[in-house]
C-alpha cells in the first residue's frame, strides 16, 4: 500500500460535458493497480473545500452558460487554486474549463468574466462558430507521445507564450487552432475533451507518475492494459491517415465557417 | 417570369439529376443561385408543419405524412433525409407548379436543427414540432445549448410550437413565444424518482442554472420537473400519454384513444404522441389517427429483423455520437423476457465525415446490459478497444464479452455459439457491415 490519493473533481454535474467522467474513474482504477487507496470527493456549486488537501483535482467542459457559474463559484478559491498550482498539485482542465485559467474570457454573449487569474492569457469565445476537430499533438513534455483527442470549443486564447500542443492535424472540414494548451508546473490545461488521460496512455501515466512524486518511495509499476493501448494505438493510425496539416491560414478560414 | 424560369430549370434538373442518380441538393442549390428568395415567392398550402430536435425526427415525420394520406390529404414531405436548405427547395420546387402554387394540401419537412434558421428565413412553418435536445453528434454539434441558440433564430412569431413539455430545454423555447401547444405523458409503470443515467442534463435549470427538481423520470432528464429558484416548470399538456403498458406495447392519449406498438419503447411512444398531435391539429379524427397507425412498421429501415444461422434477431439503428440513441437501443434489449445476445458494432463513427471520437460511449448507459437474461455480449469493428474499456468499468461480468475487431469472425460467432434472440446495436454507418452477411427478414 502507497498511501491514499484523495481526487477533487469539481463540478461533476455542471462540467460533464463529453463524458469527461472517465479521467476519474479510469485514473482511479490505475492508481489502485499501482497500489494507491483512492477517495474521490465531488465539489459542486456553493461547497467548501480545502484544495490543498488533495493530490489531483480534474475539471471538464461544460456549456458556454454552466461554465460561467463555475467560474463564479470557484473565483471564492482563487488564490488557494493558485497555491496549489504554485506548489505542484497535479491538476487537470478539459475543454472549455482551460478558458477559466487566464485572467479574463470575453464572452459569446458580449460580457467580459474575470478568470481564475492563475495563468497569464486572455480568451474571446465566437457566438457564431466552433472550433470542432480531430486532433493529434506533438506535446512539448513528452517528445514521443503525440496526444490524440478531439476539441471542442468556441473560443481564441492569446498571451500564452508556451504552448503545449502543436496541432499536427486537423481533419477534413474540422477546424482548429494551430498551437493549444498550457502547462503550469503540473496544472495541465488543454481544449481536448472527454477522455483525454483514457486516450492517451502516456498522459495517465505521466499524471501517475506525478501523482506518486507525493508520495515517499513511490514507484511507477509497469502494468498493461491492452484495450487502452490497442486503442491509442488504431486511433493515432487512423487519425495520422486521415488528416493534414494544421496551417493558420485553416484557422482564418473558420473565422467566416458558421459550424 | 422569373418564378417561372427558376421552378422550370429546377424541374429540369430535378428530372435530369433523378436520370443519373445524383442527390436531391442540387436542383435547389441551382434554383437559390438563381434566386435567393425564391422560396419567398412560392405560395404554401394552409399547413407547413415542420418537425425538429436532437431524435426522432425522421419517423414523426414519416408518421404524420402516413396518417394524413391514408385520411384523404396529399402530403409533400422531404422522405430523401435532405433536411438543410438546399434539399427543402429542391422537394418544395419539385412539388409546386410553374406558377409558384404548391399542389398538395400540406407541406411536411424534417429540419436540420443547425441549419433551420436559414430554411426558415425565407418561409415559415405554420405548426413547428420539436422533440427533444439532447446530446448529439457534438462532433457537429457542440452541445445542446448551442443547439438550442441556433434553433431559437428559426423560430418565427406566428409559428404555432409544438413542444415536448417534458424537457426542459425544449420548454425554453416557449418564453415569449404566444402560441405553443404542449405534448409529454404522465408518471407511467417505468418512471422513476431517481435520474438513472449515466448524466443528468436537467440537474441544473436551463433558465437561471440553479438546481432543478424532478417529480419523477421517464428516461435521462425527461420528465416531470420544476426549478424551486425561477420557478421554470414542466407545462400542462394539451396532449397527453395518460397510460402506457411497454410489454405490451399499448398506450393511451388523453383517456381515450388507445393504440397499439410494433416498436415496444418509450421514445416511439414520445414520436406517436407528437404524430397524433399535428394530425389533430390538421382535422383528422382521433380514432382516425388510431386505426392508421396501430400496429404500424416505420418503413425508414431503422428497425431490420434477419436471421442469423438459426437465430433469430433485430438489428436496432442508432446514432454514433448519441448517447440517448443508444440507450434507447439497450433499453429495448434489456427488457427481452428470454435469453438473448447483444451485439455491439463501432467501426466508422459516421458515414458522412470522419472522427475518431469517442467520448461519447461513456455517456451511453451500457449498465442496462447488465442483466440475467442478456447470456453474450459481443463488442465488433474497429472501435471494440474503446467499447472494452468502456464495458470493462460497468459490472458486467467480464467472461460474458467477446471482442472481434472483424465483424466477419464476430458473425462466425453468432452463428456457431450464439445464445437466444440476437440484437444488434449500431449506426447507419455500420449496419450494412453486419447485415449484409446474415439474411434478411421481410416483413409485410
Amino acid at each position: 500500500m502507497n498511501g491514499c490519493v484523495k481526487i477533487l473533481f469539481l463540478y461533476s454535474k455542471l462540467m460533464n460535458l463529453y463524458g469527461g467522467y472517465s479521467n476519474i474513474v479510469v485514473l482511479e482504477r490505475h492508481l489502485k493497480d499501482q497500489g494507491f487507496k483512492v477517495i474521490i470527493d465531488h465539489f459542486e456549486v456553493g461547497d467548501d473545500v480545502i484544495f490543498s488537501d488533495y493530490q489531483f483535482i480534474y475539471l471538464g467542459a461544460g456549456t458556454e452558460k454552466n461554465q460561467r457559474v463555475a467560474l463564479k463559484d470557484l473565483s471564492r478559491y482563487r488564490k488557494e487554486l493558485k497555491t496549489c498550482a504554485e506548489n505542484g498539485t497535479v491538476m487537470l482542465f478539459t475543454g472549455n474549463a482551460f478558458d477559466m485559467l487566464g485572467k479574463e474570457i470575453h464572452g459569446l454573449d458580449g460580457k467580459n468574466y474575470q478568470g481564475l487569474g492563475i495563468c497569464d492569457f486572455t480568451v474571446k469565445e465566437y457566438g457564431e462558430r466552433r472550433y470542432v476537430g480531430d486532433v493529434v499533438c506533438s506535446c512539448i513534455w513528452d517528445k514521443k507521445h503525440p496526444f490524440v483527442g478531439f476539441v471542442n470549443h468556441s473560443a481564441d486564447i492569446t498571451g500564452i507564450e508556451q504552448p503545449s500542443f502543436t496541432m499536427k492535424v486537423g481533419v477534413e472540414n474540422h477546424i482548429v487552432t494551430p498551437y493549444d494548451g498550457y502547462r503550469y508546473h503540473n496544472l495541465f490545461g488543454m481544449h481536448l475533451i472527454g477522455a483525454v488521460l483514457v486516450n492517451n496512455p502516456h498522459f495517465m501515466k505521466e499524471v501517475i507518475m506525478l501523482i506518486g512524486k507525493q508520495f515517499k518511495g513511490f514507484q511507477y509499476q509497469e502494468i498493461s492494459y491492452p484495450y487502452e493501448e490497442n486503442s491509442y494505438r488504431i486511433t493515432l493510425e487512423k487519425l495520422s491517415k486521415e488528416a493534414t496539416n494544421v496551417t493558420s491560414k485553416s484557422t482564418a478560414r473558420s473565422l467566416s465557417v458558421p459550424v | 417570369m422569373r418564378v417561372f424560369f427558376v421552378i422550370l430549370i429546377s424541374k429540369i434538373v430535378r428530372f435530369l439529376g433523378k436520370r443519373m442518380g445524383r442527390g436531391s441538393s442540387l436542383p435547389g442549390m441551382v434554383a437559390l443561385y438563381l434566386d435567393r428568395n425564391i422560396l419567398k415567392k412560392i405560395r404554401m398550402p394552409k399547413y407547413v408543419i415542420a418537425v425538429t430536435g436532437s431524435n426522432g425526427k425522421t419517423s414523426t415525420v414519416e408518421m404524420i405524412s402516413y396518417i394524413l394520406q391514408k385520411n384523404g390529404y396529399s402530403v409533400a414531405y422531404n422522405r430523401e433525409g435532405s433536411n438543410q436548405i438546399e434539399g427543402v427547395t429542391t422537394f418544395i420546387l419539385d412539388n409546386c407548379n410553374l406558377k409558384g402554387q404548391i399542389k398538395t394540401d400540406v407541406v411536411l419537412i424534417e429540419s436540420d436543427e443547425r441549419y433551420a434558421r436559414y430554411t426558415f428565413q425565407k418561409f415559415h412553418p405554420t405548426h413547428y414540432i420539436i422533440t427533444n435536445l439532447y446530446r448529439d453528434q457534438l462532433t457537429r454539434n457542440g452541445h445542446p445549448e448551442w443547439i438550442y441558440h441556433l434553433l431559437q433564430q428559426s423560430i418565427h412569431p406566428q409559428t404555432q410550437l409544438i413542444l415536448n413539455a417534458d424537457d426542459p430545454l425544449v420548454s425554453c423555447f416557449a418564453n415569449g413565444h404566444q402560441h405553443v401547444l404542449w405534448f409529454g405523458l404522465n408518471r407511467f409503470s417505468q418512471s422513476t424518482d431517481v435520474c438513472t443515467s449515466v448524466y443528468h442534463d436537467g440537474y441544473y435549470c436551463p433558465v437561471c442554472k440553479k438546481p432543478m427538481e424532478y417529480d419523477y423520470y421517464h428516461y435521462n432528464h425527461i420528465g416531470s420537473y420544476h426549478c424551486p429558484n425561477c420557478g421554470h416548470h414542466k407545462h400542462q399538456t394539451d396532449y397527453t400519454v395518460t397510460a402506457v403498458d411497454l410489454d405490451k406495447g399499448f398506450f393511451e392519449i388523453d383517456h381515450e384513444v388507445q393504440i397499439q406498438m410494433r416498436l415496444k419503447s418509450i421514445y416511439n411512444v414520445y414520436n406517436i404522441l407528437a404524430t397524433y398531435a399535428a394530425c389533430r391539429l390538421v382535422g383528422v379524427g382521433k380514432q382516425q389517427i388510431a386505426d392508421s397507425i396501430n400496429r404500424y412498421t416505420l418503413k425508414n429501415g431503422r428497425v431490420v429483423n434477419f436471421l442469423c444461422g438459426s437465430h433469430e434477431g433485430m438489428l436496432l439503428t442508432s446514432k454514433h455520437e448519441n448517447s440517448i440513441s443508444y440507450d434507447q437501443s439497450i433499453r429495448v434489449a434489456a427488457n427481452h423476457k428470454s435469453d438473448c445476445t447483444v451485439t455491439i458494432i463501432i467501426d466508422a463513427i459516421s458515414r458522412k465525415y470522419f472522427t475518431g471520437e469517442t467520448s461519447w460511449i461513456w455517456d451511453v448507459d451500457f449498465e442496462m446490459l447488465n442483466a440475467p437474461n442478456i447470456k453474450q455480449i459481443l463488442l465488433m469493428g474497429s472501435y471494440c478497444n474503446d467499447l472494452a474499456t468502456r464495458f470493462a468499468y460497468t459490472k458486467i461480468p467480464p467472461e460474458k464479452i467477446k471482442i472481434y475487431e472483424d465483424i466477419q469472425q464476430g458473425v462466425d460467432f453468432i452463428k456457431q455459439q450464439g445464445i437466444g434472440y440476437q440484437y444488434v446495436v449500431t449506426c447507419f454507418s455500420d449496419k450494412d457491415k453486419f447485415l449484409s452477411k446474415v439474411t434478411i427478414c421481410r416483413e409485410e
